[in-house]
């Protein structure tokens, strides 16, 4: 994890100017609504060793992060996305993409209200 | 441009060369008055903080600020200049000194300010949406897409060009719908649960003959080397990826026929 911003400003604002201020601040809110829960998804399927879902709940929260530009948080997830259920056996992969959630979560609440 | 600055006559110096470049600006006497600013929700790209006001002194207020704005540009504005901004932990992006060079100043705020130019030309980078296309273009159209924020963005910028769309929450939702009733068009996810994008355009091409039925566009986030073949393979008459750029989603679409037979 690094200090560069969770969000990226430009993927942000660029979003922003298509759907506009008010849109991106509800979409964000259903983000941070789906978000937990798709995490939760993820180390349910690395329990029950559910590859297909496992790849799919990854995938899925990787689109979600580059909408919003959170890049750390979406690489991370393509990473779980392409090592499937073998990239969650090596350290705590899914501890870092729940990190990088909060990291970016944080930093998408101040931005979409602002 | 917002100016924080205690001394009357260092605000209306820096208002009226600011304005002189075509930057609007917004002057704060006091510490408080910029953060309420700033917290009423008023867009800044820049902001100026003299170092020595009562109250709050421009480092606690860059700190305030930064809590709010996490990548607003700071400058710090004092009568030492760049050799007080070395103690304030990095915070400022830059420094001016009094008295203020115009040629300085200048300076400082182009390279600031191009440093964050994908916000800049905000127009140019998003290309404006075309409310009437809709209206000269109509098409009915069946979104396949199970994830929420997805669908949400897809069905707010087919919105803005005129559409609405049906929608559908897995790849055997969309064969089942495009079964029901007629649809131009289908903007199918790839990957989604029960029926992935791939085998519902399998099952739609099977079913129906090219003219009978809509075309199926394939919107991915994987943009992996094969995976555009593979969703013409799989039938699919065009692909575009996610995240959505309008553009390409517009181009997309133009290609799209409104049927006759139905």
């Amino acid at each position: 994890m690094s200090d560069a911003p969770a969000i990226d400003q430009a993927t942000f604002r660029a979003l922003q100017d298509t759907a506009g201020a008010e849109f991106v601040a509800e979409l964000a809110a259903t983000f941070l609504e789906d978000a937990p829960r798709m995490i939760a998804d993820l180390r349910a399927a690395s329990a029950a060793q559910d590859a297909e879902r496992f790849r799919r709940t990854a995938h899925s929260l990787k689109s979600n992060g580059l909408t919003f530009g959170a890049l750390a948080f979406a690489s991370q997830a393509r990473a779980l996305e392409l090592g499937g259920l073998a990239a969650a056996k090596s350290g705590d992969p899914l501890a870092t993409l729940e990190a990088e959630y909060r990291r970016a979560a944080a930093e998408l609440e101040a931005l979409a209200h602002a | 441009v917002l100016v924080v600055d205690d001394n009357a006559t260092n605000r209306r110096v820096l208002a009226l060369q600011t304005a002189k470049w075509g930057m609007p600006s917004k002057a704060a006497a006091t510490p408080g008055e910029a953060l309420a600013a700033v917290q009423s929700g008023e867009a800044f790209d820049l902001a100026i903080l003299d170092m020595h006001m009562p109250e709050m002194d421009g480092l606690a207020l860059a700190r305030r600020l930064r809590a709010l704005r996490p990548h607003l540009p700071l400058v710090l504005f004092s009568s030492l200049g760049r050799r007080e901004a070395g103690d304030t932990e990095g915070i400022f992006d830059a420094a001016l000194s009094k008295p203020l060079h115009q040629s300085h100043l200048f300076d400082t705020l182009t390279g600031l300010l191009a440093r964050t130019a994908p916000e800049a030309p905000r127009e140019a980078a998003a290309p404006r949406l075309d409310a009437g296309m809709a209206g000269r273009h109509p098409l009915r159209i069946l979104l396949a897409e199970d994830n929420a924020v997805n669908q949400k963005l897809a069905l707010r910028i087919l919105q803005q060009m005129g559409y609405r769309a049906d929608v559908a929450s897995n790849g055997l939702e969309a064969v089942e719908s495009v079964g029901r009733q007629p649809y131009d068009v289908v903007l199918m996810d790839v990957q989604m649960p029960e029926m992935d994008g791939l085998e519902a355009a399998r099952r739609i091409c099977a079913q129906w003959q090219a003219a009978r039925r809509p075309r199926i566009i394939a919107m991915t986030a994987n943009a992996m080397q094969g995976d555009r073949e593979q969703c013409l393979e799989a039938g699919m008459d065009d692909y575009i990826t996610k995240p959505i750029r309008v553009e390409h989603l517009v181009e997309a679409l133009q290609q799209v026929q409104a049927r006759e037979d139905a």
